[in-house]
């Protein structure tokens, strides 16, 4: 089964991913910014990343978490292969736990695809289709 | 409802105006600089973004969109806004992620016929010498403290460092560092982003191409950039990496969490600002000056090792590599410019926009106050560059500004569709270009088709007087990010 769908724009790329909840959302964002950036099939679980985020808002939790994610990438070139995630909503407070195990990138292993250098909140949308929750997401490359 | 496309009017050949007023809440007109054809391809969602960009409080004079034009975050790619300095905004989304991005062009005494025969391995030495591609790490290793010093000195760092030339300084825009800038306002994850990525051209877009001298459109000014017919001229087209895009994604953050509180409901969250004068502001404009000095300082070590490569490969350090220009594209600087009659301070957003400034400018210093600025706006890598030079009319038309390069047509995936119908490296080559990257996705991204006619933005410039074409370049070479 697809995980996410590649969303076109001009100069750049999008996603749309879908979960049946919260927890779900995120696990499958996490894993669609990873995959959009290595291929996953050579990524193994050697080491952890864990933290938490919060917001008053929803749409800024997803870009705050998704911008986490580029940044251990880009920084401490950690890329994800299990991603869990725990989310909460208390009145107008979200947050997040998320543990993710993977591994360093190592030029001669892994096939990186593409640098996503940003997530954005260009056409950023949050939606319920079918009984399912949808984020849909640009980044800058 | 009406489509905001019949809101806009052609007014000459190479300009199109939606009127003040004509629709809610613009105070200011909206000025498309577009010939027929470019108007053909022109996205109503970029356009939406310009009238957008119209809305912003204390705009003066006019929302502008140059003719390579077309969707970005916020603001469109091509566009240029000025804002009071006195009462007006900053937008993070006014400069683009990639702040200071930018093209510097460096100038051989080698010419296409010494070339001819060595392109290939010379490209793949500089290839080897440049670190490329994509979350590449470059050989410099900065601590904290460099790092502190890059964002104060821009160019100069590189220069105090071994890693640069002092006569390449006035060759640059605002002479290779602007000074407001500060340290305390970066977070630790930019600073993070910023350590090992000083020398590199990244991905993307980014490219470094071996090109020559074509055609020569104005002999004087050709002479006196020290241009020749079929010289070999390095094109780099780089920006302050992820650094750069670390600064902005942590304003955007920071501006959307106030608007939160503050309950402001903007029509494109990419458009938030801040007041210039506020904290919020003044945090964004210093952080935002150091990644633009930082952007500076690659543009400036990656030349550094431009000339290494070419003194390596031809065993003599006789080349002649001398740095032409250096132009950001994606910035806000303060400006003086003249509205009715009277000279004010603004603070003037380039996204996707070139500085254009004419000969004579307060701004310009030595031979270049005489000759005008040279303007880079490269085009695809098949199709060639073109150096241009500022243009009187800019500063009453545009800010002094004027196009940054041919602008996306295709998108990344439908590039990809497009070059999967052809051997496309090999359709390049066989235009004369031998190209190289560290993924051969990203070529398939970059296809020549991915982008608009070049001729069409040049042509659109130059009738309407923005800046005017010296030399044509055209591509032997391309190194793609």
């Amino acid at each position: 089964m697809r995980v996410y769908k590649i969303v076109d724009d001009t100069g750049d790329i999008g996603v749309e991913v879908y979960g049946e909840n919260y927890k779900e959302l995120f696990e499958k964002l996490s894993y669609a910014i990873f995959d959009l950036m290595v291929e996953n099939g050579r990524v193994s679980e050697k080491i952890e990343e864990d933290g938490n985020l919060d917001s008053s808002d929803f749409l800024q939790l997803i870009v705050r978490f998704s911008n986490h994610l580029i940044y251990l990438f880009d920084h401490h070139k950690f890329v994800g292969k299990r991603y869990f995630v725990d989310f909460t909503k208390k009145e107008k407070d979200y947050s997040l736990k998320y543990k993710i195990y993977g591994e360093r990138i190592v030029q001669s292993k892994h096939q990186i695809k593409r640098f996503l250098k940003s997530a954005t909140y260009h056409n950023i949308d949050y939606f319920v289709n079918d009984g399912k929750k949808g984020i849909r997401i640009y980044f800058d490359l | 409802m009406k489509s905001i496309r019949n809101f806009l009017k052609r007014i000459d050949e190479s300009r199109m105006i939606i009127q003040k007023g004509s629709l809610d809440g613009i105070d200011v007109d909206c000025i498309v600089y577009l010939n027929e054809e470019l108007e053909k391809n022109l996205q109503d969602d970029a356009l939406l973004q310009l009238v957008n960009v119209a809305r912003l409080p204390h705009i003066v004079k006019r929302s502008i969109a140059m003719p390579d034009i077309h969707s970005g975050y916020g603001f469109p790619i091509g566009g240029v806004a000025a804002f009071d300095f006195e009462n007006g905004i900053i937008s993070p989304g006014g400069v683009g992620y990639d702040i200071n991005c930018g093209i510097r062009c460096l100038l051989t005494d080698i010419t296409v016929y010494d070339l001819k025969d060595k392109i290939k391995d010379l490209l793949t030495r500089i290839f080897l010498d440049v670190p490329s591609g994509i979350g590449s790490d470059g050989r410099l290793k900065l601590s904290k403290n460099d790092l502190k010093r890059i964002v104060r000195k821009g160019a100069l760092w590189a220069v105090e460092n071994g890693y640069g030339f002092e006569e390449n300084l006035e060759r640059i825009e605002s002479g290779g560092f602007i000074p407001e800038s500060d340290f305390a306002s970066l977070s630790e994850k930019s600073i993070d982003r910023g350590l090992n990525q000083q020398g590199t051209l990244g991905s993307g877009n980014h490219f470094l191409e071996l090109d020559y001298v074509s055609e020569i459109f104005d002999e004087n000014l050709a002479s006196s950039f020290g241009l020749f017919k079929n010289q070999v001229a390095i094109m780099l087209h780089t920006g302050s990496r992820g650094f750069g895009h670390q600064v902005c994604s942590d304003y955007v953050d920071r501006f959307t969490s106030y608007n939160l509180k503050e309950k402001i409901i903007l029509p494109d969250r990419q458009l938030v600002y801040a007041s210039f004068k506020s904290v919020y502001g003044k945090d964004y404009y210093h952080a935002m000056n150091c990644a633009a000095n930082y952007a500076f300082c690659n543009r400036e070590i990656i030349s550094f090792f431009i000339k290494k490569s070419f003194e390596k490969f031809y065993k003599t350090d006789k080349i002649g590599i001398r740095l032409l220009y250096d132009v950001a594209h994606n910035i806000a600087k303060v400006e003086e410019h003249t509205l009715d009659g009277k000279t004010k301070k603004l603070i003037v957003h380039r996204k996707g926009a070139t500085r254009s400034f004419p000969k004579g400018h307060k701004d310009l210093t030595g031979l270049l106050k005489k000759t005008g600025q040279p303007v880079l706006i490269p085009g695809d890598m098949v199709s060639g560059n073109y150096i241009m030079v500022g243009g009187e009319k800019s500063l009453y038309e545009s800010f002094g500004s004027t196009a940054h390069g041919a602008g996306r047509l295709l998108s990344r995936n439908q590039s990809q569709k497009v070059a999967k119908r052809k051997d496309v490296i090999k359709e390049i080559e066989k235009s004369g270009v031998f190209v190289l990257s560290q993924s051969r996705r990203t070529i398939l991204e970059e296809i020549p088709e991915a982008y608009k006619d070049i001729e069409n933005v040049v042509e659109t410039v130059k009738n309407a007087g923005l800046s005017y074409p010296v030399v044509k370049l055209l591509p032997i070479g391309v190194i793609k990010g």
